[in-house]
């Protein structure tokens, strides 16, 4: 009994350090919302502040709405309904995921741009010129929009399959021998079951976007976070770079309070929860033909017209960029990507654990904070991780002194700074999983757990695990792929000499060579591809069992 | 000899893998520079002198503040940026160290150095004005001032002013007309504007070549690149458009440099000096020239065929440090005149 004691008090006081470590780089940069404001914040206030702020706003309403719409209903359809296809389509669905955001952006430019290969080929069917037609132009506001919304949506997706097949037969199966007909269903019972999935899948979906660089400048939007850059870079103002930084947190902040409040009102908790594998209803004719449409066309725009078009360009340029090195980026990617996502939901089931065992104020707030760092540019949340890990640095550098022994730096510049940077920067994800998960889980079967004598560390491993699987699995997935896809913070926290797949594409970008950057792009999708459908399989079957 | 492998066995035991084992026949390079051309000469430089070259790229301002961060401890011994501002910022936060190199002061002409021996160019890039073949009369072309005037209005394409080349133009006009003046030209700028900016230098080529624009303003060395680009569209896309030197009975075309300087905390200053020095040599400065389609600092030295078409120019001998200190300025010009 002592030594079980024991381990409670140290689980809780490991999550709280751990908690308090992820939170650290994004704490440093919002203390930078009190800073004094000088000449280059007021020029900031008095001429672009409000266009960042009034493009963020659009861009976080329009994919929100698109991700939340196409991602929940093609959970709903793939979940609920059998029609042609189905299986193939419910994995197909989260293919987009695998594809960064600017390397889609700069694709569908490449395609649908004034220049691009298919307006181009129209043009010529059709035997027309640019000047006599009127064609719609990409690099707008919207269409940003839309193109992150193709390779976003399936965050909802994934996050409110993972809910729906998680705890929802009974309830499902209940209305429908009431006789509800399937739109009642889908609104009255689907909806309300899903919102804390719904929900915390857009928020990913937002916070990606609004911190997203390459694509809203390419597609000359200017957002919060090209205003960070932009005073970064070309007012040489870190401070008050910092400052906007510091507020997009804060907004984002707002947003996940405001969610916590959107979710915590619609708590469904399924009394008895049955590993029953829900039944589902067969479609016919027109209504089988809808679904299948409404599946297929996130699918197509989202992964197969991207990597067709990425295809003919690869054949092109393959030699130029494919060489022995290339393995090694590939290689580097898929064992950081590894690394950081399982990382990072062990460390976000410890924190999540905590708090559902002690809501306290404390630990409440550590696990908010712990998902800043997604909600800001990659580069702005680095700078954060260099700070931390540089004043570890300069500890252990001295403390080696005491001891005669001269280093230089330990920490700073390696592969553990690198996915110390990457667990900052994704904990949002893999915690917003996770928390959508134990909304689910009632805390009457931890309390049934306690008294018949199974401690904490019992209940999260014999009970937890097993309930929260397919949120484990839907968390680590999208946290793999983050790594694999992620730029900026890679770039400043890396070693020498050590690429991956995602520089590699964007140097080639960098040096305008778009059509050559689909190789490494590519080569990102297929890593990518293989955990997606293992794990997409895994979880539709967790049930079927 | 023991000692350092004890320290080397305690410190592998430490971290995962180390940062710096600081042999000394090698080099550490913070570079912005990510060309095909770099790996090559990278690699001639180790043959030559068996001195290793190890990389960490990414964007200047962001590499600046590692290396702050870093401080004492930091790991690199040069730091390399594709704009003169970033060089002049590294150089007043105190992260470089003056050297003194009888070879880099022969081969770099004054103004395209550091006066105190801090950082050094290693490239010119031209920025021109492109213009359709079909549609202008380059004729009708003279100054980057006279891109204000009203025949040209929704004619002209030119990219973001996040970027710093546009950032550096501005600078220079600046310079040369004074603040008032520079705050008319980007205005009528916007007045005149095809488009919105959007895209990158060779997209504004491409809005001539689609008949969105008339003129555009870019760096030359991307026409190099579209005119030996795979992509037949990008090679049409060349064929379409006239390069155009600006301000040739003035002051010259505005250049821009890729530059380089030494870290103040370097560890292998000798070897960084002759990593310097070989850049600035006539056979990496062909390399540049020749396969990058950059303009080489050191006189001399033979362009491509398809740059040398281009003809040569007169250009603007704006000290490059004065692009530095007036980068902020330009920025603010940008943002009252809503260029974005």
């Amino acid at each position: 009994m002592e030594i079980k004691k024991f381990k409670f008090k140290e689980l809780f006081s490991i999550s709280t350090l751990i908690g308090v470590l992820v939170s650290l780089p994004a704490v440093i940069i919002f203390l930078h919302i009190f800073m004094g404001e000088n000449e280059n914040w007021e020029h900031i206030v008095n001429t672009v502040l409000l266009r960042y702020i009034s493009n963020t706003l659009i861009l976080i309403i329009g994919v929100g709405l698109i991700t939340a719409i196409v991602g929940f209903t093609s959970a709903w359809l793939t979940t609920l309904y059998k029609f042609p296809l189905v299986r193939v389509l419910e994995i197909a669905l989260v293919l987009p995921l695998a594809f960064p955001t600017y390397i889609i952006a700069f694709t569908y430019d490449g395609m649908f741009g004034y220049t691009g290969s298919i307006t181009q080929s129209v043009l010529k069917f059709f035997n027309l010129s640019l000047v006599e037609v009127y064609i719609p132009d990409i690099l707008t506001i919207q269409g940003v929009i839309i193109v992150m919304s193709l390779v976003l949506y399936p965050y909802v997706y994934l996050i409110s399959k993972a809910s729906l097949l998680n705890q929802s037969s009974n309830a499902l199966e209940s209305a429908r021998t009431l006789g509800s007909g399937s739109f009642r269903l889908f609104f009255k019972v689907g909806i309300p079951l899903a919102w804390p999935a719904i929900i915390a899948g857009t928020t990913l979906a937002i916070m990606e976007a609004i911190s997203d660089y390459g694509a809203v400048n390419h597609y000359g939007v200017d957002t919060f976070t090209i205003g960070i850059f932009r005073t970064w870079d070309g007012l040489a103002d870190q401070a008050a770079s910092a400052k906007l930084a510091a507020m997009l947190m804060l907004f984002v902040l707002v947003i996940i309070v405001f969610e916590r409040l959107l979710r915590g009102k619609k708590q469904y908790n399924s009394s008895s929860k049955q590993s029953r594998p829900l039944s589902k209803i067969s479609l016919k004719g027109h209504k089988a033909f809808f679904a299948f449409i409404f599946c297929f066309i996130p699918i197509f725009l989202g992964f197969l017209l991207p990597f067709i078009q990425m295809t003919i360009w690869s054949f092109r340029y393959f030699t130029d960029v494919v060489d022995e090195h290339f393995l090694s980026l590939m290689w580097n990617s898929f064992i950081l990507a590894g690394i950081s996502s399982i990382i990072a939901i062990v460390f976000s089931l410890l924190i999540t654990f905590n708090t559902r065992k002690k809501a306290t104020w404390n630990n409440k707030t550590i696990q908010k904070l712990a998902m800043l760092g997604y909600s800001i540019p990659g580069a702005v949340i680095a700078v954060g991780v260099l700070i931390v890990i540089g004043w570890l640095d300069i500890k252990l550098i001295k403390s080696l002194g005491s001891f005669g022994i001269s280093t230089g730096l330990i920490l700073g510049g390696t592969i553990v700074a690198l996915v110390y940077g990457y667990v900052v920067r994704f904990m949002a994800i893999s915690i917003n999983s996770l928390e959508s998960g134990y909304a689910k889980i009632p805390k009457s079967i931890d309390e049934a757990a306690s008294t018949l004598n199974c401690n904490n560390l019992g209940i999260l491993r014999r009970i937890h695990l097993n309930l929260l699987r397919p949120s484990i699995m839907a968390g680590t997935l999208i946290v793999f792929v983050e790594v694999l896809k992620e730029l900026p913070a890679t770039l400043i926290l890396r070693p020498f000499d050590f690429d991956t797949l995602a520089i590699y594409a964007l140097e080639l970008v960098g040096q305008e060579q778009l059509q050559e950057s689909a190789i490494p792009a590519m080569a990102l999708v297929l890593i990518g591809l293989g955990p997606i459908i293992l794990l997409m399989k895994t979880m539709t079957k967790s049930l079927v069992k | 000899m023991f000692n350092k492998l004890v320290t080397k066995g305690i410190l592998s035991a430490l971290a995962v893998c180390m940062a710096t084992p600081l042999f000394s026949s090698e080099i550490n390079i913070y570079t912005h520079r990510h060309y095909a051309t770099d790996k090559k000469l990278n690699a001639l430089f180790t043959k030559e002198t068996g001195i290793k070259v190890k990389i960490v790229k990414g964007k200047s301002s962001q590499l600046l503040k590692r290396l702050e961060i870093e401080g004492e401890y930091s790991p690199a011994d040069i730091l390399i940026t594709v704009d003169a501002g970033r060089l002049q910022i590294a150089k007043t936060k105190g992260l470089l160290q003056a050297i003194s190199s009888k070879k880099l002061n022969n081969n770099i002409p004054s103004h395209l150095r550091d006066p105190d021996g801090m950082w050094y160019a290693l490239t010119k890039r031209a920025r021109v004005i492109v213009y359709s073949k079909d549609r202008v009369n380059p004729k009708e072309l003279s100054t980057y001032e006279d891109l204000i005037n009203p025949k040209w209005e929704g004619k002209i394409a030119i990219r973001s002013s996040n970027n710093v080349y546009n950032q550096s133009l501005l600078a220079s006009l600046i310079a040369h007309n004074k603040e008032k003046e520079a705050t008319k030209w980007a205005k009528g700028m916007v007045k005149n504007f095809a488009r919105k900016p959007k895209g990158n230098d060779r997209d504004q080529a491409k809005a001539i070549a689609a008949g969105i624009a008339d003129i555009a303003v870019m760096n030359t060395y991307y026409i190099g690149r579209m005119a030996n680009s795979k992509d037949p569209a990008e090679q049409d896309v060349t064929q379409k458009i006239g390069v155009f030197f600006p301000n040739q009975k003035g002051r010259g075309t505005h250049v821009n440099i890729s530059g380089a300087g030494v870290t103040k905390y370097s560890k292998n200053k000798e070897n960084a000096i002759k990593y310097l020095e070989f850049l600035a040599s006539k056979k990496a400065q062909t390399i540049y020239a020749q396969a990058n389609y950059e303009y080489p600092v050191l006189k001399g030295v033979e362009s491509s065929d398809l740059v040398k078409s281009w003809g040569s120019f007169k250009e603007d001998s704006l000290p490059m440090n004065t692009l530095g200190q007036l980068n902020s300025k330009a920025v603010k010009i940008f943002d009252k005149a809503g260029w974005r």
